[in-house]
């Protein structure tokens, strides 16, 4: 073994790490060597004097320095976060992202909703509407009771003189809500296909046919007014929404029972489209006007999209009318979308639309 | 075989004295992150002095390192002690901000070695301006910082690989274990490296230094 292997085993010789024969073959070599025994000494030494090193003192600023820096840290932490979810990184985001889907939504929502057409040259063709019951025949010949909801034409007509026009027809009562009451009452037991009616069920045609419409005539703002009736009534009596006072066969008493049933809910139809027919532009009221004359009934107004959507129902014969009239006022081609006519010969849907701003 | 052993007994009954403060640290209590400073710069700010030399830039590498630890304490698995774990980062730190210095030094140069603030200037943090000088001669103690600054300078001559296991064992005074998590490195290594490092350094003390026995 020579020195420089003793002297690289010597640190581990000083630590006792080496084994019992190394260590005693270390401690012979040692013994007769002055320059490996100067090499241990060297390491002792250097041992103390590593181990004796005066410590450095951390500067009374470090401490401070190094918790401000940390500080700082998490505070930028606790910034990213709070910029993550703040208003303007987050909220406004949201709140715009849920307005446009509110918005979408509502627009689906709504043009799902729309009465379906399709296209067919100008005219537009309508889906084909279900039958009318009898229930909605029999509605129509009772003129609803403009109660609640006052109408234009009423507003314009004194009542008086309206009760006048209509005692004049003939045929045709002007019962009050008390009398239509004192009818019910003195009218005998019906028979139960006149409850059926009065139950809101269908006699026209076979039950099973007319269920599926129940629904769907019977809560139209306005009863559909047969076309026999229609054609009668057009010469000596107001349109549907000029009428000011109701007017019932006497012979309908049944109905007139039906009428007391469905007072509330017809009311509350004929307010809500009278209502809508208030106002708009110049041309829609003369459309309105135009349609009246032409023995429409249902007209409904409203608006989407700037444009005055107004929706009615006619007799067929006077379509063609209507439409040189239209013209006339300058509202043709897709403007104006003519229904197919009702399978029993009813009424024919016309929806006109007419610019807001026309 | 033997040193995942060892590790793993070591960690079975490890007991640390800032477990609790690291607790609330990781709960994200930062003023408990300071006592942890308070407790442990001292250490640390020598491991960084005997690593690098300068006493201004241990202290920047210091903050360093803690601001480092703060950082990652999140992540601090408990499987070595605090200081353990925090030494390593120091050693890191000093690591790279002694490559960052020797680039400079290139750039430079000038100096064979830091300190460029040795022992005894003002501002150093040693406690040599503040100790009192009646106790020892002033020939004894500027003698004994004169050493003091050759010793150090020896030990920034060594290898990086040598001086940071030296500095902690032999100044710092951890045990191997200790070391060896630090480095991630068996005992054995830690053993072996520490020695040739002491023989190394013995061999520039000699050189530099004379006789110093």
């Amino acid at each position: 073994m020579t020195c420089r292997d003793i002297e690289d085993s010597l640190p581990a010789y000083l630590e006792g790490l080496l084994s019992p024969e190394d260590s005693a073959r270390v401690r012979d070599h040692l013994a007769s060597c002055p320059q490996c025994c100067k090499a241990l000494a060297d390491l002792e030494r250097m041992g103390a004097i590593l181990s004796g090193l005066e410590e450095v003192t951390p500067p009374p600023w470090l401490k401070q320095r190094i918790m401000t820096r940390v500080r700082e840290e998490a505070q930028r932490e606790k910034g990213f976060f709070r910029r993550l979810f703040s208003p303007l990184c987050l909220k406004i985001p949201l709140s715009t992202a849920a307005l446009l889907i509110i918005s979408v939504l509502a627009f689906q929502v709504y043009r799902t909703q729309e009465p379906q057409f399709y296209r067919d040259g100008d005219l537009h063709v309508a889906l084909p509407k279900p039958e009318p019951t009898l229930k909605d025949h029999s509605r129509a010949a009772i003129p609803q009771p403009p109660e609640g909801g006052p109408s234009v034409p009423r507003e314009a007509t004194p009542p008086s003189a309206a009760h006048s026009t209509k005692s004049a027809q003939p045929g045709l009562v002007q019962p009050t809500d008390q009398s239509a009451l004192r009818l019910e009452q003195a009218a005998p037991p019906r028979p139960d296909g006149e409850k059926k009616r009065d139950s809101g069920e269908s006699l026209s045609g076979g039950e099973d046919a007319a269920e599926p419409r129940k629904g769907t005539m019977a809560l139209g703002p306005l009863p559909l007014e047969s076309h026999e009736g229609a054609a009668s009534q057009k010469a000596a009596e107001p349109p549907v929404y000029a009428s000011p006072q109701p007017s019932v066969s006497g012979a309908s008493s049944p109905l007139m029972a039906r009428k007391k049933a469905g007072d509330e809910k017809n009311t509350l139809d004929s307010t809500v489209t009278d209502s809508n027919l208030r106002g708009g532009s110049e041309p829609t009221v003369e459309i309105i006007s135009l349609l009246r004359t032409f023995d429409a009934v249902r007209i409904e107004r409203r608006t989407s999209g700037g444009m005055e959507i107004l929706t009615a129902e006619m007799p067929p014969r006077q379509v063609q009318a209507l439409l040189q009239r239209l013209t006339g006022l300058g509202i043709t081609g897709r403007a104006v979308s003519i229904g197919a006519a009702d399978s029993r010969g009813g009424m024919v849907p016309v929806r006109i639309e007419v610019p807001a701003n026309h | 075989m033997e040193a995942s052993n060892s590790l793993k007994e070591q960690r079975s009954i490890i007991e640390d004295d800032d477990l609790e403060t690291v607790l609330l640290c990781q709960k994200g209590d930062v003023e408990a992150f300071g006592v942890l400073v308070d407790r442990h710069q001292k250490k640390m700010l020598n491991v960084a002095y005997r690593m690098i030399g300068d006493y201004e830039e241990s202290c920047d590498v210091v903050q360093e390192a803690f601001l480092a630890a703060f950082r990652s304490v999140a992540r601090f698995r408990r499987e070595a002690r605090f200081s353990t774990w925090l030494y390593g980062i120091v050693v890191n730190c000093a690591k790279n901000r002694l490559i960052e210095l020797k680039q400079r030094k290139d750039r430079l140069r000038s100096g064979d070695f830091f300190p460029d603030l040795p022992p005894g200037k003002e501002g150093c943090g040693c406690g040599c301006q503040a100790a009192p000088l009646q106790e020892d001669s002033i020939q004894e103690r500027l003698e004994k910082k004169e050493l003091e600054a050759r010793v150090q300078e020896c030990i920034g001559l060594l290898d990086d690989g040598y001086r940071e296991i030296l500095v902690l064992r032999d100044i710092q005074g951890l045990s191997y274990g200790e070391i060896a998590e630090v480095f991630k490195i068996p005992p054995g290594t830690v053993r072996s490296r520490l020695f040739r490092a002491r023989n190394s350094l013995k061999d520039l003390m000699r050189s530099r230094i004379g006789d110093f026995s």
